[in-house]
Formats: C-alpha cells, sequence, structure tokens
C-alpha cells in the first residue's frame, strides 16, 4: 500500500517532479501501457520508444489532467495509444482500403493481427475468448488499429449501422465479462 | 430529459473508445456535468476499456524502467512554465488579444461593422482636427459633427462592449452548436468570475419560434442553474447582460416558452460548452 494508491496525492507528487512518484506511475502502469502499445506497432523496439514518448508526454502535460473527465488510467491510456497510433501511421501507411478491388480487400493492420510476441496477462486474455470472436475482432479494429466505423464498414463489407450496434454490443458484453456495474 | 436516447446512440462508447471529434467530446464533457446518468455511463465505459487493456499488458523489458525515467526527468518543462503549459484543447480563454477572433462566426455582421464605424467615426475626427484651425472648412466641420453624432452613439456602444471583451477578469467561452440540433449556431459568453458577471453574445442563433425564447443555463455543481432569458430582439452583436453565476462547469442555452423554465429541455438544447 502506497500512499500514491491516492490518485490525488499521487498527481500532486507528480506535478512536484518527485522521483519517486514518477517510479510508482511506471511501475503501476507500464504493463498496460506497454501492451497497448506493442499491440499497435508490433515491434517490441519501437514500442519502447513510444512507451518513452508516451511517459514523456504525461509528465509534461501531467498538470492538465482534469479527474472530472476521466481516471487517470483512462487519461494515459489515451496518450498512449495516441502515439502508438501516429507511430504506426507514419510508419506504414498501409490501410488500403480497396474498395475498388473486386478480389480482396487487402488491410494491413499488424497491430490488430501480428500476436508474435508473448502476452504475459495468461488468464487475463483467456477471459476474452468469452466475448464472440467476431465482437473482438471488431474491438481490436477500432481501438487498437484506430480504424473510424466507415473504414470498418468498408474493410468488412457490413453496413454502418451493424458496425454501431455491434461496437455497442460488444462493449456490453465486456461489460458483463469484466462485471462492471 | 431522455437521456437514456443519448446513452443508446452509442456515443458514450466512442467517446470511451477515443474515437470522437474534438465537438462531440466537449458535448459528452458538457452532458456529463449535467447529468449523473450520464456521467455514470461514462465512468462505466472507461473501466470497461481499462478492464480490456489490463488484459493485453506485457512487462516491458526491465532496462527501459530507468532510461525512461531518466528521460521523463530530462524533459520536464522549466518549473515557472508550468502553469502556462496547457494542452491545448482548452475553449476557454481570455478575451485580451482576441477581439477578432470572436468575430468569426458571423464574419459579415459581427464586430466588423462595428470596428468599421469606429474607424470611419476615427478617420472624420482627426480630419476635424485639422480642419479646426482652417477658417475656410469651419462651415464644413459642423455638418461633419452633426453626422458624427450618430457614430459617437455608436462609439460609446462599441466601447463598452470593448471594455468587457477586453478585460482580463472576462473569461470568453464560445458555446458551439450542438451537432444534431443546431450545429451552426453559436454564442459567446463573458463570465467575470470574480464578480459573478455574465454577458452574452448571440453569434449566430436563429429567430426563436413564435412563443418561444432562448433561456441561458449554467450548470453549477451539476445542476443547471437559469440565468436569464435572451429578450427576442437580438442580434448577432448585440452583448446582452445576464444574471450573475459565481461558480459554473458549464453553460448552455436551450430554446424555451417564452418567460423561460424552471429545468432546461434537453432536446432544445442549441449551444453549450464545458469549462
Amino acid at each position: 500500500m502506497s500512499s500514491f494508491d491516492d490518485h490525488a496525492i499521487l498527481i500532486n507528487a507528480l506535478i512536484a517532479r518527485q522521483d519517486d512518484a514518477y517510479e510508482y506511475l511506471y511501475d503501476r502502469y507500464s504493463a498496460a501501457l506497454y501492451g497497448i502499445v506493442l499491440k499497435i506497432v508490433t515491434d517490441t523496439e519501437e514500442a519502447g520508444d513510444v512507451l518513452q514518448d508516451a511517459f514523456i508526454n504525461i509528465s509534461q502535460k501531467i498538470n492538465t489532467y482534469d479527474a472530472a473527465k476521466g481516471t487517470l488510467f483512462t487519461w494515459m491510456l489515451n496518450i498512449s495509444r495516441n502515439k502508438a497510433l501516429d507511430a504506426l501511421r507514419k510508419k506504414e501507411r498501409k490501410y488500403q482500403i480497396q474498395m475498388d478491388d473486386q478480389t480482396v480487400n487487402t488491410l494491413e493492420i499488424k497491430g490488430a493481427t501480428n500476436t508474435n510476441y508473448q502476452i504475459d496477462s495468461i488468464g487475463l486474455q483467456d477471459i476474452l475468448n468469452n466475448l464472440r470472436p467476431d465482437l473482438k475482432e471488431l474491438i481490436e479494429l477500432y481501438y487498437f488499429s484506430g480504424l473510424t466505423q466507415q473504414e470498418i464498414t468498408d474493410l468488412k463489407g457490413m453496413p454502418l449501422g451493424t458496425v454501431k450496434t455491434n461496437i455497442r454490443t460488444a462493449m456490453q458484453s465486456l461489460r458483463k465479462i469484466f462485471d462492471i456495474n | 430529459m431522455n437521456f437514456q436516447e443519448y446513452i443508446n446512440s452509442g456515443i458514450i462508447e466512442r467517446y470511451a473508445l477515443d474515437n470522437v471529434s474534438p465537438q462531440e467530446r466537449q458535448e459528452i464533457e458538457c452532458m456529463s456535468h449535467i447529468y449523473p446518468e450520464i456521467k455514470h455511463e461514462l465512468m462505466i465505459q472507461q473501466k470497461i476499456i481499462e478492464q480490456l487493456v489490463m488484459t493485453y499488458q506485457v512487462a516491458p523489458p526491465v532496462e527501459l524502467k530507468s532510461k525512461i525515467l531518466v528521460a521523463v526527468k530530462n524533459n520536464l518543462p522549466e518549473l515557472s512554465q508550468d502553469i502556462t503549459q496547457g494542452n491545448g484543447d482548452s475553449i476557454v480563454e481570455t478575451t485580451k488579444t482576441n477581439v477578432i477572433k470572436m468575430t468569426s462566426p458571423a464574419p459579415t455582421q459581427g464586430f466588423y461593422k462595428y470596428l468599421a464605424a469606429a474607424s470611419i467615426a476615427f478617420c472624420i475626427g482627426l480630419g476635424g482636427m485639422y480642419l479646426k484651425n482652417n477658417y475656410e472648412y469651419k462651415e464644413q466641420l459642423s455638418a461633419l459633427n452633426i453626422s458624427n453624432s450618430g457614430l459617437e452613439e455608436q462609439m460609446n456602444s462599441i466601447s463598452q462592449k470593448l471594455a468587457i471583451i477586453e478585460n482580463p477578469n472576462f473569461q470568453k467561452i464560445t458555446l458551439p452548436g450542438i451537432k444534431d440540433k443546431s450545429p451552426e449556431s453559436v454564442a459567446t459568453v463573458y463570465w467575470n468570475k470574480g464578480e459573478s458577471t455574465v454577458y452574452l453574445t448571440p453569434n449566430s442563433l436563429p429567430k426563436p419560434s413564435s412563443g418561444k425564447q432562448f433561456q441561458l443555463w449554467a450548470i453549477k455543481d451539476g445542476a443547471p442553474v437559469d440565468i436569464g432569458m435572451l429578450p427576442n430582439n437580438f442580434d448577432s452583436t448585440s452583448l446582452i447582460k445576464m444574471t450573475n453565476i459565481d461558480d459554473a462547469q458549464a453553460f448552455a442555452i436551450t430554446m424555451e416558452k417564452e418567460g423561460g423554465v424552471p429545468s432546461p429541455t434537453m432536446s432544445e438544447m442549441y449551444v453549450m460548452a464545458a469549462l
């Protein structure tokens, strides 16, 4: 139990640049943030760079964090995810949703498809097996690949209304799976 | 208010999934200030995402920790800059240097009209100074003075407005239109929190339908507070004194029956902004 478990104390300490506060932040959140970054950029070395970039950004903007808008974790998550998506877009620009191509829609989103690294949250990932596979894929496309609903529509040849409904269904299923009330 | 409909639209999931436009973001943040139900739903959706992300966690390489902590330390800005460092997406700004900017929503009407009138008055005044010593033009000068008096009146009105919008104690809060209701609407609130004074410029609001009137709300401690009705003869450059409010997390305008109502009609919200 650390006094930093109280986020108000933690944030004040971060703003005051206390080394131990940053260390706590890293110890507490780096695995989650690294996980999402790695899921997006897939390359471990690059994921390290993005994570560093994200932590620097977090530390520089910590005084703009507003607890009324969400948790600290969500705030950091959004920063990290956006950094990773930026890096991915810079590197690849291969979101080739070829609507004209009758044969195959080639979508090269490594982030959503490659899992050639070891997810070490064994057991945690298993819980997602309770989610319908198509919904899991949808959420991954939407969240980890940063595709818009329209892009998913184009990619999957699915009506926009269905994409919207399915995203909502996916979130409702996850809510049940994680037992959040 | 039918917030269930709002929740059912799926917008909160998209917010939690970080896939909304800046305007939608503002809209939701404002809504969650007003309605605890929406805030509750928002928190739930964020929790779901957090849990989801946790299932993907991967411990970073051990050597990364010291590298990142050193990099963080080396990249922290000077302490003195902390206060001014923002993330750039705040919509609240002081008005000191933004007199021109506020006209942008209605460039054909707006304050340009007044600025033009002001500059004409200024030119005439300047011309008058030169003419003052010139006997030959005395008659013309008196004629000019007469036409100038109308402009003077306008000048006074402009001066009053400028005194408010240029006063650094006034926050300028731009209220953009609600996407699904009236995306082209814009209004601006000038709020002097220290003195609780509030002024409103309806930069671009539709003419209220018959028997209706716009009502301004402040959201204070999560509840809407009526802070006055807009007279129906407003124009886009009016600067209307509203009821004082000492604290607010958001401002919004709804169209209500003439004379106003005790609590806002959600579906009739035209503009809003969270602070």
